[in-house]
């Protein structure tokens, strides 16, 4: 339950700033934590909107608590814990979710750690050495909502009471080929955290290689006209090629629907458009408003409105993340920065707005201690990064 | 009730205790659950089933925060479930309707716990706008409602309603600015 505890700070910090009781290094807190984040910046623009929130303090009250506790109070008076409460379908319904609360006690919310932490207090003083390149690693969510830790170079076999069956060797996870005895199929997520990559292999032969701080939830058979899969972070996919049943990646935003071909789908929340860039092959890219046909070499970028701009794709920089690199063509800073903190799980705090804009080009492995890197930023123009625990300050 | 005194009471069952728990978190676990929801029927039943759940591990507990995070945590995760299971009792689920983003869940638990201090701000404002503010933020009565009882017209409920908002002297930003920075899927709910 830690892992709130940040975000109440953060309330709490929100709510002295609203009534006016903050005091510096508060504030200091607080503005640190939106500027981390856009998400976060948006957040704190509608909290401190007049407008916004008159409408959610109407929302606030739906029902009257009276009611609600006269409820409670006869359901913790009619069922003491020791003895059988009379209807059986509620204490597995309370034992599933005792279960659940458990189980997500235990794991914590860790497993979504792809999301940029909040500011956390530092209990060890956290060095350059302790920041290390990702590694493969992820999580799979079975359809029964048990977690298997996918680990680098760890054997594993995965069954399920449906049939479907998977196996872990070498850094991939892959399904076998669906027995057309199977029920009608539960759905798996793989996710990996910041600092994390991990490649699979769907029951189509598709194969995936999944970015760090990304998820990807599929059918562990496909049995419809169509077979879709559901995409955050990024991913890059080749898909198995079967034009009676066209391949379809659902990301927040955009449907790309293929047959048969390479792609590579890059749909991070906190980048601001969702990027296709075709390898070979052609997809359609779908939005609630527009779409638009890819063909190799090209690339689509998708905007907030669901409008969609096509292009030439730089394929280079686009894989090279699959190809254990980063290479920077004229990149700004500020999304350099949004990638070194998915793959060495640091975060970055841009003192001024304006080093954001500064544009670097070059190419470094992935593998490498990000001193090295930081030290090339360094050396090539006005910015220096300052570092404290995980996070490094752009000045 | 001081909080040590009340955990103590809470550990060792007490009703009270219980109940002040409840009056402490009840509409803010509300408001959270609506968006986990979207379902005010459901979001009701997963904040009484935490509640539920509170009380059979009461013994656990030392403080406020660490039993709010219990109450956040598993409306959260019994929401999540519960999309899960509508998905796969409704054969028409719409495709792509995928549960909110966990950041965004956060997102709305700390709206949640800043409106509850804004709204417990209120409540200590002086007699003038009080009535208005104790009708609509605390009673749940909407505006016209709200109206038909003071026997006042509805603009004059609304207009209380800023100006008790106003007396608070919030650091607000009283017209709306449009920021278009980046996109974000709940970017869109933020202005109108």
């Amino acid at each position: 339950m830690d892992e709130l505890q940040p975000y109440f700070d953060i309330a709490e910090l929100a709510g002295k700033f609203l009534k006016g009781e903050i005091t510096g290094e508060e504030r200091a807190r607080l503005f640190a934590w939106i500027e981390q984040d856009y998400r976060n910046r948006l957040l704190w623009e509608k909290l401190t909107r007049e407008a916004y929130l008159q409408q959610q303090l109407d929302s606030f009250n739906g029902q009257e608590p009276g009611a609600a506790w006269q409820k409670l109070l006869s359901a913790i008076r009619s069922a003491p814990e020791e003895t059988a409460p009379p209807k059986r379908r509620r204490i597995m319904y309370y034992a599933a979710a005792a279960a659940v609360v458990a189980a997500l006690l235990i794991l914590g919310v860790k497993f979504f750690a792809k999301d940029p932490p909040p500011p956390s207090p530092v209990a060890e003083v956290k060095t350059l050495d302790d920041i290390h390149p990702g590694a493969p690693k992820a999580q799979l969510v079975l359809g029964n909502g048990k977690v298997v830790n996918l680990l680098a170079g760890a054997k594993d076999t995965i069954r399920e009471s449906d049939g479907t069956r998977a196996a872990t060797e070498k850094n991939e996870l892959r399904y076998a080929a669906a027995s057309d005895d199977m029920a009608a199929p539960t759905y798996n997520s793989v996710l990996t955290p910041r600092g994390g990559e991990y490649k699979l292999v769907l029951s189509d032969g598709t194969k995936v290689w999944l970015n760090a701080a990304s998820s990807i939830r599929f059918p562990t058979k496909f049995n419809g006209a169509e077979r879709r899969v559901y995409i955050e972070g990024e991913a890059y996919l080749e898909v198995q090629k079967d034009a009676d049943h066209p391949f379809v990646v659902s990301t927040p935003k955009t449907d790309i629907t293929v047959l048969g071909t390479s792609f590579d789908v890059k749909t991070y929340a906190d980048e601001p458009y969702d990027r296709t860039s075709l390898v070979d092959g052609r997809v359609r890219i779908s939005t609630k408003t527009a779409s638009a046909v890819l063909e190799p070499g090209m690339q689509s970028m998708v905007t907030a409105g669901g409008r969609i701009q096509t292009g030439d794709a730089d394929l280079e920089e686009a894989l090279a993340w699959k190809n254990g690199q980063f290479v920077f063509q004229h990149e700004s800073l500020e999304s350099i920065c949004r990638k070194l903190s998915r793959w060495y799980n640091v975060d970055f705090v841009f003192k001024n707005t304006s080093s954001e804009n500064l544009h670097f080009t070059g190419r470094l492995d992935k593998d490498d201690h990000i001193t090295g890197l930081l030290k090339a930023l360094e050396a090539t123009c006005h910015v220096r990064f300052d570092q404290s625990g995980l996070t490094l300050t752009v000045e | 009730m001081e909080e040590l005194h009340c955990m103590a009471q809470l550990n060792a069952g007490n009703e009270t205790a219980f109940q002040y728990i409840f009056s402490l978190f009840y509409e803010r676990l509300c408001f959270f659950a609506r968006s986990v929801t979207q379902n005010d029927l459901q979001a009701e039943d997963l904040v009484q089933d935490a509640f539920l759940q509170l009380w059979k591990h009461k013994e656990g507990f030392d403080s406020f925060r660490a039993v709010k995070a219990f109450l956040y945590l598993a409306v959260k995760n019994a929401g999540r479930n519960l999309l899960k299971h509508d998905k796969v009792v409704s054969r028409h689920a719409r495709a792509g309707q995928n549960p909110a983003p966990e950041e965004a869940v956060l997102h709305r638990m700390i709206e949640a716990e800043v409106l509850a201090d804004v709204r417990k701000a209120l409540a200590g404002l002086p007699e003038g706008c009080r009535e208005v503010i104790h009708l609509c933020y605390f009673q749940g009565l909407r505006n016209q409602e709200a109206a038909s009882h003071l026997r006042v017209s509805i603009n004059t409920i609304k207009t209380q309603k800023v100006r008790g908002l106003r007396m608070l002297r919030l650091a607000l930003r009283i017209f709306p600015i449009f920021l278009i920075v980046g996109c974000h899927p709940f970017f869109f709910f933020s202005c109108f």
